[in-house]
């Protein structure tokens, strides 16, 4: 354990949509046992759209799932906002994540026996608050939906479903989108795409997006990408570009290829 | 793949189980219904048997009756040990509680020809004595050394009236053991041959009978010999030569008639209940194959065929159907078994519980009845397995897509159900207009079948069409549930595999159909008898003498207006009188109501024409007498009144007339008859018991006061709905096992559901729908399934009922159709609990499965 404490995050929880102190989770026990997480801190910051990036199995899923509430920490802690998720029970994560959090899935996960409208607008229903109509234009308009409404899931292409989602993911203008390899069901035009909208999301609707994908070039379009290894956080690039991330990436393989070796 | 077949099934238990007792309760009823008809067989076959005690051959007349002269030519045949009589003779025997109308033959010659066993005393041997059964002695209260007395009236062939009855004292001497056998054989006692031949000559006039001669052999005869030999006598010529065995074989066959319905009808509402199975069965095969998609695939991979596959599936349905009949087999004879021990223990001469068979063809039937359904069921779901194709193991799960059915299959629907419907309608106006001719029990018949041809093919055009209507019926009845996002996604669920669905709830149709039609046809019969029986016995408790020169005391008549349960009451008094018509003059009861409002205890309205100079008249033969003719009745003391004839339904040789004209003719006319209404709710049996321990009561106190009958039609209204009532029962009892089955399916099909939703569930519950959320609208989907099944099946089962209570009650008059709400109410309550228990199980495993997992792209 070369690995430097975890210190005490510095609050800047007034700038951080979202927040990981000491975040741990293991599966299974004894010889069995697997850190899925071991130990992470990581910040990420209101208004910016981060990317986690990583090797297979070095925790990332694990890591969303932790901060998004969908899963318990094993140790730790994680903040949405000032909430301390880890306290929560079942029913009050649930109640979060209608309210606080928005998900785009890589399989888009639209519901199939409802139009396009009817699917943004469910998130807002299953909480019974009513949408906010201005809002639900301007993401529609952007997102270059309004021709696409009354149409079911089977009658959009991949690219206008992940729209869609996005739409869903954002309706509820909630704290902080998580997206889990958005484009990873998209060929390179929609995805593109795709990515586009989620910076936009950002950039021109002050949201906040973080995004797990193993794709470099998916990666560069964020404000920031987090890299993680082994369960642990190995590095961080500011403005990335494609070429800075798969180095980055390289970086981490060496000692891992020496583990494995 | 033997074992990968076993494998699966272990891994797959607890669906099995549930398919399992589908068919376990479909089966149990196969084997019920054969146990207890061969059961009711062999049970006749004993009794007939035991009825001729040891009898080694039996004489009966046959084309010709037999005279007493054969008992002593057969007596003489060499080879003959004993012969007797049987014969019955009836008479009234009065014993120090009541007396009774019984049935007696002769005392036997010979031990081996005893009806029955001694159980007391000794037999009647001289003149004088006589044996009583058991039950007959306990009636009359009278035990081993009483007397009782014995009265029946000789024939006499010039008299113009009975003769004078021929009363004697008689001393028990014994009393035979009552059994059903005995009670069989129709026999209340015995008196000494001899007597009984004299007696039975002087009724009837001849010593010609219709009865049977009863032959014990002796040890060293041969039978065949003795037979011949009996058969030559001149005396035997006409009648029939039997052995025991013969006899009972034949009588049975005479008998069976009714036990083939009884087994058909059984077998029938088994065959409701395996179709409902069945339909069970495919849906449960259709979810483990789609829970095994993988699997299958996986085996499909490393190198297992085609029509390995299959037969993996169907070995798994045959040995379901094996195990499940077995216990099936095991439930229904358990049933019969209980049953009949019931029976014995309710009533002590029953001797059911020896008469249970073992034979095979109960064991072999059921179990291959319920492999085959299983197997034919799974046949589909088999078709389906081969169908996964090996790549589906590189995929992740996805549920099945929409399948539309075709424009065909609604044509074949529609046109199913409106000629099925019009065949109906046929059935009831052919069943309508005959009704009250000549032709009425023809008309029944043929509007019967009709009428059920119809009902069966317009029910198979609404199975068919199910796939469209229920999608057409489930948003409506999904509005109800509310326009909550959970009530709004468990509609659309519903909805979007229509085959699945359709499947689900016709196993439902056919049970509640079939429930709510029983409930309905045996509703509007009460309803339409009952007014029948208003019509033909308005009266509900009637008490009167029999011997009209006697007449009722104030006390007997303040003794039935007090009792308990009698609402109120009238009297009336009776004279004889004569009414001259212009063809002949017939005599007539003259009735008139003394005390009391006619009208508080009539239930019809047959009095309405009565006023005065008016003569109310019920039927008489021989002459013709019209409404409004004037007629002169003459009272058996001499005054006459001038009338108006009013026909009306009160009785044969019955005329009413006003207090007022009946005091003008027969000012002396003594009340003879007390008629009451009860209240409402009052039990009759117990209401009429009471009366009579009344009237009981006096007569102890007061021997001089006549003897009281007491009768009308509150036994026969409260027995006729307590019959139609049980029978009902049953019948819902019978029908409710395919409810049941159909529940089970309606779980099954919420647990496939659950499987193929898994990624779609895990979506919404990542996306904000709580566990509450989930489970309530899994519980909405269910209630929604077998809500509209039983929607469509109560309407479909009430239009079958009133079609079939027009038909069959049409020829009794006006049929009131009415609807059995409690019925329905408790229908629609099970439907709604138990699709609502369905989901419990299914929403389980969907709560437990974390959101993480399912999203997880595999």
């Amino acid at each position: 354990m070369t690995q430097t404490l975890p210190t005490p995050a510095p609050d800047h929880s007034a700038r951080s949509a979202v927040r990981a102190v000491g975040l741990t989770k293991i599966y299974g026990r004894g010889d069995v046992a697997v850190h899925a997480l071991d130990g992470v801190d990581v910040t990420f910051a209101a208004g910016e759209f981060t990317a986690i990036m990583g090797p297979s199995g070095s925790g990332k899923s694990t890591l969303m799932h932790l901060l998004a509430g969908l899963d318990t920490a094993t140790a730790g802690q994680a903040w949405l906002g000032g909430t301390e998720l880890t306290s929560l029970n079942d029913d009050q994560l649930t109640v979060l994540r209608r309210e606080r959090v928005g998900f785009v899935f890589q399989s888009f996960n639209l519901l199939p026996m409802f139009t396009a409208e009817q699917n943004i607008g469910l998130p807002s229903q299953l909480s019974g608050a009513k949408l906010d109509q201005e809002w639900n234009d301007t993401l529609i308009t952007t997102l270059g939906l309004a021709d696409r409404l009354s149409h079911k899931p089977h009658e959009l292409s991949g690219g206008q479903q992940q729209r869609v989602a996005i739409a869903r993911a954002l309706s509820t203008k909630p704290d902080v989108v998580f997206a889990d390899e958005p484009t990873g069901n998209l060929d390179s035009r929609s995805g593109t795409e795709v990515l586009s909208f989620l910076r936009r999301s950002v950039r021109e609707l002050g949201q906040t997006v973080v995004m797990v994908t193993h794709d470099p070039a998916a990666a560069a379009y964020a404000d920031r990408v987090v890299l993680l290894a082994d369960g642990r956080i190995a590095g961080s690039i500011s403005d990335p570009t494609p070429e800075s991330v798969l180095a980055g990436l390289d970086a981490l393989r060496q000692p891992a290829a020496t583990v494995v070796g | 793949m033997l074992r990968a077949t076993l494998d699966q099934m272990r891994a797959s238990a607890g669906r099995l189980a549930a398919a399992g007792i589908a068919i376990l309760l479909g089966t149990a009823f196969v084997a019920a219904s054969l146990l207890a008809s061969a059961t009711m067989r062999q049970a006749t076959h004993d009794a007939f048997t035991a009825s001729y005690a040891d009898a080694d051959l039996v004489v009966s007349a046959d084309a010709d009756p037999l005279t007493s002269a054969v008992v002593e030519d057969i007596r003489g045949v060499d080879g003959v040990h004993a012969a007797d009589l049987q014969t019955y003779f009836g008479l009234d025997i009065t014993g120090a509680g009541a007396t009774e109308w019984v049935s007696i033959s002769p005392t036997p010659s010979d031990p081996s020809l005893q009806v029955g066993e001694l159980a007391e005393g000794r037999q009647a041997t001289a003149p004088g004595e006589i044996v009583l059964s058991s039950d007959v002695a306990e009636r009359l209260q009278v035990s081993v050394g009483d007397t009782v007395q014995t009265s029946w009236t000789p024939w006499d062939p010039d008299a113009e009236s009975a003769g004078d009855p021929q009363v004697e004292s008689l001393q028990v001497v014994g009393l035979i053991a009552s059994t059903e056998n005995f009670f069989m054989s129709g026999s209340g006692g015995q008196i000494p041959a001899d007597q009984l031949e004299e007696w039975r000559v002087a009724q009837n006039g001849s010593d010609e009978f219709w009865g049977s001669v009863l032959l014990a052999l002796a040890d060293d005869a041969d039978p065949a010999a003795v037979r011949t030999a009996v058969e030559g006598l001149s005396t035997v010529a006409g009648a029939a030569v039997q052995t025991v065995p013969e006899i009972a074989e034949q009588r049975t066959a005479e008998q069976t008639g009714s036990d083939v319905t009884f087994l058909v009808v059984m077998l029938a509402f088994a065959a409701v209940a395996l179709s409902v199975a069945g339909l069970v069965i495919t849906n449960t095969f259709q979810v483990l194959v789609a829970q095994r998609t993988r699997t299958l695939a996986l085996l499909r991979c490393v190198g297992a065929s085609r029509g390995q596959i299959r037969n993996s599936v169907l070995g798994e349905a045959a040995l379901l159907g094996l195990v499940a009949s077995t216990a099936g087999l095991a439930l229904g004879a358990g049933v019969v078994l209980i049953g009949v021990r019931v029976v014995d223990s309710f009533f002590p001469s029953s001797t059911l519980g020896s008469a249970v068979p073992f034979s095979w063809t109960v064991p072999v039937v059921t179990v291959g009845v319920g492999i085959v359904v299983t197997l034919l069921s799974a046949l589909v779901p088999a078709r389906m397995a081969t169908r996964v194709a090996p790549v589906a193991a590189l995929r992740p799960v996805e549920g099945p897509s929409d399948e539309r059915a075709g424009r065909g299959r609604l044509v074949l629907a529609i046109s199913a159900t409106v000629i099925g419907a019009l065949m109906l309608a046929g059935g009831v106006t052919l069943s309508l207009s005959l009704s009250g001719t000549d032709a009425a029990d023809a008309g029944m018949l043929g509007g019967l079948a009709l009428g059920v041809l119809g009902g069966l093919i317009s029910l198979s055009g609404l199975l068919i069409g199910s796939v469209f209507l229920m999608p057409k019926l489930l948003p409506a009845l999904g509005r109800l549930a509310g326009r909550g996002i959970p009530a709004r996604i468990a509609t659309a669920n519903a909805v979007r595999n229509p085959r699945r669905t359709a499947a689900t709830t016709n196993a439902l149709v056919i049970g509640v159909a079939l429930v709510v039609m029983m409930s309905t046809g045996a509703f509007s019969a009460r309803q339409t008898l009952l007014t029948q029986l208003d019509e033909q016995f308005p009266v509900d408790v009637a008490v009167g003498v029999n011997d009209r020169s006697q007449s009722v005391t104030p006390a007997q008549v303040e003794t039935v207006a007090d009792t308990e349960g009698i609402a109120s009451h009238v009297t009336l008094r009776t004279s004889d009188g004569t009414l001259d018509a212009s063809d002949g003059s017939i005599g007539v009861r003259v009735t008139s109501f003394a005390e009391g409002d006619p009208a508080s205890v009539l239930r019809s309205d047959v009095l309405d024409g009565l006023e005065d100079g008016v003569l109310l008249l019920g039927s008489a033969q021989g002459l013709t007498i019209p409404d409004g003719e004037m007629l002169t009745l003459t009272g058996n003391d001499g005054g006459s009144i001038q009338l108006r004839v009013v026909r009306a339904d009160v009785g044969s040789y019955t005329a009413i007339v006003t207090p007022a004209a009946h005091e003008a003719i027969a000012p002396d006319a003594p009340i003879t008859t007390v008629w009451a209404q009860l209240e409402d709710g009052s039990d009759p049996i117990g209401v009429i018991a009471a009366v009579q321990e009344g009237l009981n009561e006096i007569s102890a106190s007061d021997p001089e006061a006549a003897v009281l009958e007491v009768g009308g039609a509150a036994v026969e209204r409260a027995a006729f709905s307590q019959v139609i009532d049980t029978l009902l029962a049953v019948v819902l009892g019978l029908l409710g096992v395919a409810v049941v089955i159909a529940l089970v399916g309606v779980a099954n099909t919420l647990s496939l559901s659950v499987l193929e939703r898994r990624r779609e569930n895990a979506t919404l519950r990542a996306i904000g729908l709580t566990r509450g959320q989930l489970r309530g609208m899994l519980a909405v989907e269910g209630v929604l399934i077998a809500a509209v099944g039983a929607l469509v099946g109560v309407v479909a089962g009430l239009l079958y009922g009133w079609a079939g209570a027009a038909v069959v009650l049409g020829g009794f008059g006006a049929v009131e159709l009415g609807v059995p709400w409690p019925q329905l109410g408790a229908v629609a309550v099970i439907a709604l609990v138990a699709g609502l228990l369905a989901s419990v199980l299914p929403a389980r495993s969907a709560v437990r499965q974390s959101p993480v997992a399912a999203l997880a792209t595999d």
